[in-house]
């Protein structure tokens, strides 16, 4: 309670509204539905593979270094092309067809949704920090050579944010607000903030919320040239861990004003480490308020969590920062995951789909193993959780930290 | 939304009269709000986010690392990007990490919290024609919940001649504090967003996608009731009532 009473003062009045997921869907390197991705996560697999990033052609000529050794969490199979309503509108890019991917198995809900309260009530607020920039980075090497864009590429429709929410419009029949949060990695959580500001301001009844971020050049070379891409799969809290691995992906989620659900979204801590660009706060103080945040706003104490998904990323700087804030939250025996070394970091997209696998957590009362977490890193003091676990569940907290300290952490809990 | 929203202070680039072309826009917005180090290497958008925002913050009288923020641009670090990608192509492999690290959508939320020492709640959106409406919407939402004065700033570089041929449009950025609680630096008050559906989005954005921001604050300045039209154009259509509030009234 002691907690509950200094959050009270730094943050304000809670918003003590739950907020039902009813509905679903991921796609990463474990699988291209749900099922393939969450079983596939508790059984220990992972979906990075060493793999060689080569440049486009049009760059290769020109370059020696070429190829880029790391660790890929790719889409294991191709993309069904999008519906020709959308293509004949110039729509066609990995991020949109992404899109159509996820939302084919939440059909039913949506309409369900469109049709309970409107479709001008059913708002999207969607997460990504590359939107259709792997499109670009293409286009850029024809105009390059041919001194023109390719006829089939326009900016606004190929890779700007806003064509996600246009092509998520067409797909799910929601004509309600619609925005891309885009605060690099942290953007999959902080959806989960504004989809809450909508509803609990009367603004909107039902929020597809989620994120999706595809594998571009961009990325990863500029994660190489910080030094922080790892050659191997990435290990998240491991004692001699080497850098982050990158995946795509994403989920999407609904979330309603009021319905049957098994989970719900209690609360969301927002906030800045007012530190540094790219490294988070030694101490891990912002990560520590945000995750402060999310339990107040869920009412919540400490000891009320039964498991943390951490962000987890795999770098050093990054792991030990959030080590340290969960340690000061939380103490040391709550149980931690992180499932990086199955996705790779998914980026914009990563806390999106860590919320299908904290839901996931609740519905199975079960927690997913960290993977190439061996040996830990004593020098952490957490309880990593190495191999699946079943205990109740009933809430658990998501982390996600971002470049420009950029904090988010959301809380799911089981409807009781 | 039940609360009132006022407007207690606003900022513009180029000035509230303003549009590109004007002797203004051959300025330079001014980054002051950034430590030495960071302007030298701030991007065009970053720069035009920190002019605006001491802007506003000055007129409401409040210091800019007390708020929280909302942050809007349809397209981000459009010039840091490029350069990137021009350096996929014609660099020796390597991308440069400075450029790499200001590449992100929120870069300017997050340089303006590092160098005012803000830890406060901050977001950066993107909606193309519908940003400005986008982040008043986001706005409203907060102050909903929480009690005080948010900052909300819009802003875009001007097109991109390589990835957007045929376009032309300035750069222009505009800023407003919000607040749930009228004080003495109020000057606006603001109405519910209305929105009405209506037509396929364009297949490209013609004029700067913060021009209504900067409607928004010619409009506050005025002193006229007026209702202004946020993103013309758009499939969803959101227009907002502005009232003056008068001295005696605040």
């Amino acid at each position: 309670m002691r907690l509950r009473a200094v959050a009270e003062a730094e943050y304000g009045v809670a918003v003590a509204v739950r907020y039902p997921v009813t509905a679903y869907a991921a796609a990463s390197a474990l699988g291209m539905t749900t099922r393939a991705v969450v079983e596939g996560l508790y059984a220990g697999r992972t979906g990075l593979v060493p793999a060689a990033f080569e440049m486009p052609p049009s760059a290769a000529a020109h370059r020696a270094d070429t190829v880029l050794a790391t660790a890929l969490g790719a889409l294991p199979d191709t993309l069904a092309p999008l519906p020709a309503s959308l293509r004949a509108r110039g729509y066609d890019s990995r991020i949109a067809r992404m899109a159509a991917l996820l939302c084919e198995p939440l059909q039913g809900p949506l309409g369900r949704a469109v049709a309970r309260y409107g479709a001008s009530r059913v708002a999207i607020v969607v997460a990504s920090s590359t939107a259709g920039l792997a499109e670009t980075e293409a286009a850029y090497g024809v105009h390059r050579s041919e001194g023109r864009l390719p006829a089939d590429y326009s900016f606004d429709r190929s890779h700007a944010f806003h064509a996600l929410v246009d092509v998520l419009r067409v797909l799910t029949g929601a004509r309600g607000p619609g925005f891309v949060v885009s605060t690099a990695c942290a953007s999959g959580n902080k959806v989960f903030g504004s989809a809450r500001r909508l509803l609990a301001a009367g603004l909107a009844d039902a929020v597809l919320v989620g994120g999706i971020d595809t594998l571009c050049h961009t990325t990863l070379r500029g994660f190489h040239g910080l030094g922080i891409l790892s050659t191997q799969p990435c290990r998240p809290f491991a004692r001699d861990r080497a850098g982050l691995s990158i995946g795509e992906g994403g989920a999407l989620l609904l979330l309603e004003r009021s319905a049957d659900a098994q989970v719900q979204l209690c609360g969301v801590g927002e906030g800045s480490d007012a530190y540094h660009m790219t490294q988070p706060s030694p101490e891990g103080a912002g990560a520590a308020r945000a995750m402060r945040a999310a339990l107040h706003e869920a009412e919540l104490d400490p000891n009320d969590l039964d498991h943390v998904n951490a962000h987890g990323t795999g770098t050093q700087l990054n792991d030990a920062a959030e080590a340290r804030a969960i340690h000061s939250v939380l103490g040391s025996t709550v149980p931690v995951v992180s499932t990086k070394g199955a996705t790779g970091h998914v980026l914009g997209a990563a806390a999106a789909l860590e919320a299908v696998f904290a839901i996931a957590a609740i519905e199975r009362n079960e927690l997913p193993p960290t993977l190439h977490c061996e040996p830990p890193d004593p020098e952490l003091r957490l309880r990593i959780v190495r191999s699946a676990l079943a205990l109740p569940v009933k809430h658990v907290l998501s982390n996600a930290f971002a470049f420009g300290g950029s904090n988010a952490c959301v809380v799911f809990g089981a409807a009781s | 939304m039940s609360l009132p929203v006022f407007v207690l202070g606003v900022g513009a680039w180029p000035g509230p009269a303003g549009a590109a072309g004007d002797s203004a826009a051959a300025a330079k917005p001014q980054a002051q709000l950034l430590t030495a180090r960071m302007r030298g290497r701030a991007s065009l958008l970053t720069a035009l986010f920190a002019d605006v925002a001491l802007q506003a913050t000055r007129a409401a009288g409040l210091a800019p690392r007390e708020l929280p923020s909302i942050f809007g641009s349809a397209y981000g670090e459009m010039g840091t990007l490029q350069s990137l990608i021009h350096q996929l192509y014609h660099g020796d492999g390597a991308l440069s990490p400075a450029r790499f690290q200001a590449s992100v959508h929120n870069t300017a939320a997050g340089q303006l919290s590092i160098a005012l020492g803000n830890e406060h709640f901050s977001t950066s959106l993107a909606a193309g024609r519908d940003t400005v409406a986008m982040v008043l919407l986001e706005a409203f939402g907060w102050l909903e919940h929480n009690p005080g004065s948010v900052l909300v700033a819009c802003a875009d570089e001007g097109a991109s001649e390589v990835l957007q041929p045929g376009i032309h449009y300035g750069p222009l950025a505009a800023a407003c504090v919000l607040s749930n609680q009228p004080g003495l630096a109020v000057r606006a008050r603001l109405g519910s967003l209305c929105s009405a559906h209506a037509v396929e989005p364009p297949a490209q954005v013609s004029c700067n996608p913060c021009l209504p921001a900067l409607t928004l604050v010619q409009a506050v300045l005025s002193g006229r009731e007026t209702t202004l039209d946020l993103n013309p154009g758009s499939p969803c259509t959101y227009s907002l009532s502005v009232q003056p509030v008068s001295a005696e009234a605040r």
